[in-house]
């Protein structure tokens, strides 16, 4: 039989387009309709807001509301090179994986189990086995701040380690130095997302309620006013939803991001540490909103380790990570940030929110002090003291401002522009109250954490890279041979060296003074 | 007074005492003259890690005061500046910072030195070459500033020191004369003990060095 010439033609563009389909086996799971907007609203400095109730912690209840601190149904393997296929399948044996597949920007492998099995007696039973260099759970990453709602004037932060002589040496570094966000995406680009929203289940107050489906809805996202410029965002990448979209649907990173990287001298807002610097936008960590609009993966250390991969891979420098976790260590996390700082990056981390319920070690800020390049930040007040919340232990290297709003009220927090909560957290007053979210409006919210100590020391990297110091492992000496000791004498486990001091590390050393 | 400046001071006594009282000469003779050359720092590593060369260009001049046909006195000045960047060193390695450091070392120095040369004789030529050697003490000012440094990051001091020196000086004309000359000093103590300099980090505290420079003398 013979096919007409246009069937042929048909047939092989047909065939074609499905083994380019096939080729491009990286799934989508949710498409912008639009990529122009309105400029973003700015509704101003919101110092006057009652304190919000803080978040259920962790925050993904949606749908994924096991209460467990990993993920079920799969593990992280990392086999030893060289290890057989066979070998392998045998060990898979022992725990009855199904599947196995190694992500992109990863070297360990993502072993499928049962959904009843125990991901943490798993992996301790592949941990065992000699051709297994590591294997853990997938354990969830959250976010460091203490949610609280409670400009330069009102940026006390700076002033407290004299950033305003510092930016006589350096003036908030250059494009050159690209600075990563590993977070909850950035509000870096325009766009506007049509999502079905479902219904969905979880506690308002100690009643578990259900919240209405609100059928198709056109989500519009805008970049942050005062943070987004020409040639600002580099490299996007989301690894929650597998896209190169990693709009913040939270905040959260777009605050982090605005104290590294807030445009500054520009006659709007705020100011940020190194207001010269392109930000890498790499969304490792899910929020509320994620998980209503059900996106497809979750912010596991898996996942953040593929992030870490991903921005050293495409230039980052620096990387801030105002994320963590407690509970069991996480070898994946170990080396990814053991790959950072031997490929030039050097990594800030939050040190824990976690003081005051029990103080426990948090992930990955407790491989800091082991790792020459990594530094794990714990957090100041106004009063320089620290600060309610702020973990301490022998991993805390340094401290920066973080904000205490106990002591000093809703301003005693780090203030940056970010999303207005009103117009994002819709769910926060119950189901009678909440509607779709916006994500293109914006105003100067105060938040307190070791969240937002950490990028005070991922824009000092910046700076001390742009100065002329190179490597991470000279930038962590600089910045603690400088610090301002603080506490008792000496490193200590609640300030580490001390209070970051810019001007004195970007002065260096001189021949006599 | 630090012990070396009294050991340069003795040194310097010692040869302005040992000046016959009736010598042949009658009369004092002054010269000027005015000197360049090169000096190569003792605090080597910390000057190398600043300015990226441990040595510089030195310019000066000075008076010099004949007490005898063999002694005489000289009381000179020069300069070294040179513009470094600040740095951070870490495991050994320095890190260049954007920021300019001017490094300006201003020695003023008395020195007192014999001249090994013997009386004229009609009969013969005069030496073409006239050895000479001594010392002296000195006050050294070290200036270290940067674009942005306060008042009080910069640095001003001036430490005193002393210092031996010898040369061979060869007439050019019958007003003119040339010498090169070599000296070395030493001024300890001078970086202080600030934990933002290079020189404590290296444990170099001696400002001094040895200098080589060619000097032009004008004078009979």
């Amino acid at each position: 039989m013979f096919l007409s010439k246009s069937a042929s033609v048909l047939t092989v563009l047909t065939l074609a387009v499905g083994i380019v389909a096939a080729q491009d086996s990286v799934p989508r799971y949710r498409t912008f309709i639009s990529d122009t907007t309105l400029p973003g609203i700015d509704t101003g400095i919101r110092d006057k807001d009652a304190p919000r109730p803080p978040r259920p912690f962790p925050t993904d209840v949606v749908a994924r509301s096991s209460g467990e601190p990993y993920l079920r149904g799969s593990i992280a393997v990392k086999f030893r090179p060289g290890t057989a296929l066979a070998a392998e399948r045998l060990m898979m044996d022992r725990v009855g994986a199904t599947a196995m597949e190694m992500p992109s920007y990863a070297d360990f492998q993502i072993v499928s189990i049962d959904e009843n099995a125990d991901p943490e007696a798993a992996a301790a039973t592949l941990a065992r086995q000699p051709d297994v260099e590591f294997a853990q759970a997938r354990y969830k990453i959250h976010p460091m701040f203490v949610p609280n709602d409670p400009l330069y004037s009102q940026q006390w932060n700076f002033p407290q380690i004299d950033m305003e002589h510092a930016w006589d040496l350096n003036p908030g570094a250059t494009s050159s130095i690209v600075v990563a966000v590993l977070d909850s995406g950035v509000a870096y680009r325009n766009a506007v997302l049509r999502r079905d929203i479902p219904s969905w289940r979880d506690f308002f107050g100690t009643t578990l309620v259900t919240y209405p489906a609100l059928g198709s809805v056109d989500i519009p996202f805008a970049a942050a006013p005062d943070l987004a410029g020409p040639n600002r965002f580099v490299a996007p990448r989301d690894f929650i939803w597998n896209d190169q979209d990693p709009l913040d649907l939270d905040g959260h990173g777009t605050h982090v991001a605005g104290t590294i990287g807030q445009l500054t001298n520009n006659g709007i807002g705020v100011a940020g540490m190194a207001f010269n610097v392109r930000i890498m936008p790499v969304k490792v960590v899910d929020s509320m909103w994620d998980d209503i609009l059900g996106s497809p993966f979750e912010g596991t250390d898996d996942v953040v380790a593929r992030g870490v991969h991903y921005a050293v891979d495409n230039g980052a420098q620096v990387l801030n990570m105002s994320i963590g976790r407690a509970g069991a260590p996480s070898p994946l996390l170990q080396e990814a940030l053991i790959y950072a700082t031997s490929h030039g990056a050097f990594v800030s981390i939050a040190a824990g929110n976690d003081f005051e319920r029990g103080n426990p070690t948090q992930w990955p800020a407790a491989y800091a002090n082991s790792i020459q390049g990594a530094v794990a930040v714990g957090a100041t007040g106004r009063d320089r003291q620290r600060a309610y919340y702020s973990s301490t232990g022998p991993y805390v290297e340094l401290v920066a401002p973080g904000g205490n709003q106990r002591i000093g009220g809703t301003t005693a927090g780090v203030v940056q522009q970010t999303y207005d909560f009103a117009f994002t957290d819709t769910f926060i007053n119950g189901p009678a109250r909440y509607g779709p979210p916006r994500f293109d409006v914006f105003s100067y919210q105060f938040l307190q954490g070791t969240s937002m100590s950490t990028p005070h020391v991922a824009g000092f990297a910046a700076l001390l890279m742009q100065q002329g110091i190179t490597k991470p492992a000279a930038v962590e000496a600089a910045m603690e041979q400088f610090a301002t000791d603080l506490g008792p004498q000496g490193a200590d486990q609640q300030y580490g060296y001390g209070l970051i001091n810019p001007r004195a590390s970007l002065r260096g050393l001189g021949l006599a003074k | 007074m630090s012990r070396a400046a009294l050991g340069g001071a003795f040194l310097f006594i010692f040869l302005v005492s040992s000046v016959p009282p009736c010598q042949a000469q009658n009369r004092i003779a002054i010269r000027g003259f005015a000197d360049a050359g090169l000096t190569i720092f003792t605090a080597t590593q910390s000057f190398d890690a600043i300015l990226g060369t441990p040595a510089g260009a030195v310019f000066g001049g000075g008076v010099e005061v004949g007490l005898t046909r063999n002694v005489f006195l000289s009381l000179a000045a020069s300069r070294f500046r040179r513009t470094g960047q600040r740095v951070f060193v870490f495991q050994n390695e320095v890190f260049k910072l954007n920021e300019p450091d001017t490094i300006t070392v201003t020695p003023l120095q008395l020195s007192a030195a014999y001249r090994f040369q013997g009386r004229p004789n009609p009969a013969t030529r005069p030496a073409r070459f006239t050895p000479y050697a001594g010392g002296g003490i000195g006050w050294h000012r070290l200036s270290e500033t940067s674009p942005h440094s306060t008042s009080d990051e910069d640095v001003t001091t001036t430490h005193a020191g002393y210092h031996v020196l010898a040369g061979v000086e060869t007439p050019l004309r019958r007003w003119m004369a040339a010498a090169v000359d070599a000296q070395w000093a030493r001024v300890p103590n001078a970086f202080g003990d600030s934990p933002a300099s290079v020189a404590s980090l290296y444990d170099e505290h001696d400002l001094g060095g040895f200098s080589l420079t060619v000097r032009i003398i004008l004078g009979q």
